[in-house]
């Protein structure tokens, strides 16, 4: 089960000339997560909803296991999860009454304003039309309903799970008349401290938030398309385009930029959209940003580090790194098109890392033992990395933390994983800093 | 009864992977869409995980292979590489989207063994044939069929006690397996094969020669009965709990092993705990005297030996137990007769909860899933899986023998003696939730 670590791997300069490294082919472990993985913590995060998860009950049990982990955020935001074990008589024959049987109890028991019914692999594979099951419940049932619909065979590694949860968010939503001024902050995460510093440049500015969206009640998402949508995190996007589509909602993506120049110039860009001036605020933010920045820069000078997973661009991240100092070694996953300018500045920095096509987290491993970098940024299991004496770090938070929080978090997270610190404040301390704004009570 | 539930009990698949991951040299194949290998890493208890790594696999099927076919192929190669990789044996674990789509992995199973030679076991319930307890049992079942041999230990070795039942998941394992292997130790005994933690072939090859086989959890029934039948091991079922049931049960091994239970052991063992003697002794102040209620929820040998420790050593009513699987009717009556006045077999929860509603215990013994359930209780002490909210790693805080007789008390008598640990039934205001304290009468402590 074993191969060479280096042997597939090849120098960013010779990808950007056109040699690909090798793809890792044969078997894996653990292999990607499925979307079920993802909407059990996204299940969390909507107040007042109900979560009903259809599928066997080992795919329940472990859902069941991880949200127990975030008990803690399920009760704070009053959402509930439920399960529907499934035989597989229940699939050969057709489980329709059964789960139309086992919404109307939830319903009935939780009270929900929301409720989330979640497929898993096997109704997938055998063919149930969740969501012509819900449209012939909607208005009979005293809740508003949502299908996510989820496997573990189709759009892996790419937050099926988080997307479809969002995007399930516009069969909630009424028609309503425009809002002038009024944004709606599509993330993935609850708002956290530069969520909210975001949202009061915006008002600054004169703009409204109506929504962030998850954390906002289901009576406010419902009224969401009355204002345009700004997306804050890629995964957002099939829900923008489904509203677009459906209610004609504007949107605009400010991204997830790592280089404090590119969220400036985001930041002026969803101005114009918005017919609001953002550079101001944008001045000020950058300013405070690079006061930061200079300070991490004087420690992770020198520091040597491999890249897999990030939310955003890992090869802007890796960019973003090299600039404050860090030395690239490796980095899992070859450029995109519109990547290649970052991978370029990489070059032009003096670095000229391996990229390699791991496959899974023995390909990983076979990396950082090759490589032994300082800091692994990314997914990776923490026995391993320990093991092999390398920190590990995520660059982002378990809050929504856009614009110029993307870099001031980053490197904050770097720090303190070379530390051997916490990488994300307190939920107490986040929460506290500036009050919690009305959009998302 | 409705048909959603607010727990979920784990099913044959995951069972049958807990087992497998306990076995050190085995190399496992889970066939099927990568989901479940994914959780099965994510999930798995501290001191469990590492033992996956470079062990497992996954054929990762995507939609084409769901679709169109093509996971013969990728389960054949999965197969061949952990055939490769230096494993005594290989394990292929079809999971719920691979059985649905009716992948034959014995056939493919049977054509890599043959040319390897590496042995290949196959477990098809894929999650749809029943409990964990169901998969794990027939795990552990097929690792005894295919390499227990007959025999006599080896030359000048005692003889091994094989404890069938744990696996991966089990609750607090190391601490009870440390102090089982401490009190057979008492009578000389050593332990043999651990079914299924930290164990090789190697040494499952030698549970046919033990002279004695404990059955700790369901799941090592069908082993214990395969190696009574086939190799005349003889064995006992259930755990030693409390001072008179530790003692009892190690008369019960004695006999069986043909040993002498050394005269005034368990007086000596329980030197060191006089107080001990009552829980109330130890819940001293407001709470002394209270006769509290004491619900448990945990597999079959745990329920019924907390049953009888929470009756005869600490003078408990014992109000409500539910078993998650069916141990059948004989161990419902066995429960009923240690003195629990309702038995509730309920993998779903509903119907405990209900039980609960109506028992309105004051301490819950179980898992986190029981405490979900009955968050109104005022006590709770974790005995059982699932578990994520209790690190259960540090092998000197056992459930079972005396020294989880000591842990045990001392566990619950802390809870007791925090502030607002246990209102006694007696004190909560007519149709008051138990653990409501704005309810609660406080009144002054009782003397002693």
């Amino acid at each position: 089960m074993t191969r060479g670590a280096t042997e597939a791997a090849v120098r960013l300069s010779e990808v950007l000339s056109g040699r690909q490294p090798e793809r890792h082919a044969g078997p894996v472990f653990p292999g990607h997560h499925c979307g079920l993985f993802e909407a059990t913590f996204m299940a969390a995060l909507f107040p007042a909803s109900a979560t009903l998860v259809v599928g066997p009950a080992s795919c329940l049990y472990q859902a069941q296991v991880l949200a127990a982990r975030r008990t803690g955020a399920l009760q704070a935001a009053g959402a509930a999860l439920r399960w529907l074990p499934l035989r597989q008589e229940d699939l050969a024959l057709g489980c329709d009454a059964l789960l139309e049987e086992a919404i109307r109890e939830v319903v009935a028991e939780c009270r929900p304003r929301l409720l989330f019914v979640v497929t898993t692999c096997t109704p997938e594979i055998t063919g149930v039309d969740v969501g012509a099951i819900l449209s012939s419940l909607r208005g009979t049932v005293d809740a508003r309903l949502a299908a996510v619909r989820t496997n573990g065979f189709a759009d892996l590694g790419r937050r099926q799970g988080t997307k479809a949860f969002l995007a399930a968010l516009a069969d909630i939503m009424d028609p309503v008349p425009r809002r002038p001024g009024a944004v709606n902050l599509l993330a993935t995460r609850p708002p956290g401290p530069g969520a909210v510093e975001l949202a009061r440049a915006l008002e600054e500015a004169g703009l409204t938030v109506h929504a962030f969206i998850p954390g906002s009640p289901p009576e406010t998402l419902a009224g969401a398309p009355a204002a345009v949508n700004v997306i804050l995190d890629a995964a957002a996007e099939p829900l923008a385009r489904a509203m677009e589509r459906r209610f004609g909602t504007p949107r605009c993506d400010l991204g997830h930029r790592y280089r404090p120049e590119d969220v400036g110039a985001a930041l002026v860009r969803l101005g114009d959209f918005l017919g609001a001036d953002l550079a101001p605020a944008a001045d000020r933010l950058r300013a405070r940003t690079a006061a930061f920045l200079a300070h991490a820069r004087r420690r992770l000078e020198g520091v040597p580090f491999g890249i897999g997973a990030v939310e955003g661009s890992r090869y802007e991240a890796a960019a973003f790194l090299a600039e404050l100092g860090m030395i690239p070694l490796f980095i899992e996953g070859a450029p995109l098109p519109e990547e290649r300018p970052w991978a370029e500045l990489l070059l032009a920095l003096g670095h000229d890392p391996a990229v390699a096509l791991p496959g899974g987290t023995a390909g990983t491993a076979r990396l950082l033992a090759a490589f032994r970098p300082r800091i692994y940024i990314g997914h990776a299991p923490a026995e391993l990395l320990a093991a092999l004496g390398v920190a590990h770090c995520h660059l982002n938070s378990w809050w929504s933390e856009p614009a110029f929080a993307v870099p001031r978090r980053a490197a904050a997270n770097v720090l303190n994983a070379l530390a051997g610190g916490a990488p994300d404040p307190e939920p107490a301390v986040a929460a506290g800093r500036g009050g919690r704004p009305a959009w998302a009570s | 009864m409705g048909v959603v539930t607010r727990t979920v009990q784990p099913n044959d698949f995951l069972g049958t992977l807990w087992a497998l991951t306990g076995v050190r040299d085995l190399a496992v194949v889970i066939d099927g869409t990568a989901g479940c290998s994914f959780f099965h890493m994510v999930n798995a208890s501290p001191g469990a995980r590492e033992a996956l790594f470079g062990r497992f696999l996954t054929t990762a099927l995507e939609e084409d292979d769901v679709t169109l076919g093509g996971g013969e192929e990728k389960l054949a190669a999965a197969l061949r590489a952990a055939c490769g990789s230096g494993a005594a044996a290989v394990a292929v674990v079809s999971n719920p989207v691979s059985t649905l789509i009716g992948l034959d992995a014995a056939a493919v199973a049977a054509r890599v063994e043959a040319e390897t030679g590496i042995p290949v076991l196959v477990f098809q319930g894929g999650g749809w044939r029943g409990s964990a307890d169901d998969g794990a049992g027939e795990a552990m079942l097929a690792l005894c069929r295919r390499f227990a041999a007959p025999g006599a230990p080896p030359s000048g070795a005692a003889p091994g006690v094989n404890l069938l039942g744990p696996t991966a998941e089990t609750f607090n394992w190391p601490a009870d397996e440390a102090e089982l292997r401490r009190l057979l130790s008492l009578l000389g005994l050593e332990v043999g094969a651990v079914l299924a933690w930290r164990t090789s072939t190697a040494e499952i090859a030698r549970a046919g020669t033990a002279c004695l086989s404990v059955v700790t959890h369901p799941a090592g029934l069908p082993a214990a009965r395969h190696l009574a039948e086939a190799h005349g091991v003889p064995y006992i079922y259930g755990l030693p709990f409390g001072r008179r049931g530790t003692l009892e049960w190690l008369e019960r091994v004695a006999a069986l092993t043909g040993r002498d239970l050394p005269p005034g052991l368990a007086a000596r063992e329980l030197a060191s705990f006089p107080s001990l003697s009552t829980l109330a002794r130890l819940t001293e102040g407001s709470h002394r005297g209270r006769a509290w209620r004491v619900a448990v929820s945990a597999p079959y040998p745990v329920a019924a030996g907390l049953t009888r420790l929470a009756r005869e050593d600490w003078r408990l009513e014992v109000a409500a137990v539910r078993l998650a699987g069916d141990p059948g009717p004989a161990a419902v009556a066995e429960l009923e007769a240690l003195g629990a006045q309702r038995v509730v077999v309920d993998p779903g929860g509903s119907a405990w909860r209900e039980a609960l509603a109506a028992a309105r215990p004051d301490i819950l013994l179980g898992s986190a899933a029981d405490s979900a359930l009955a968050p109104e209780v005022p006590v709770h002490v974790r005995v059982a899986a699932p578990a994520p909210d209790t690190v259960a790693l540090y092998d000197g805080t056992p459930l079972v023998g005396w020294r989880g007789y000591a842990h045990l008390t001392q566990t619950l008598a802390n809870a007791l003696r925090r502030p607002g640990g246990a209102a006694a039934p007696a004190e909560r205001a007519p149709g008051a939730v138990a653990g409501d304290r704005s309810t609660a009468r406080q009144g002054p402590a009782p003397c002693c």
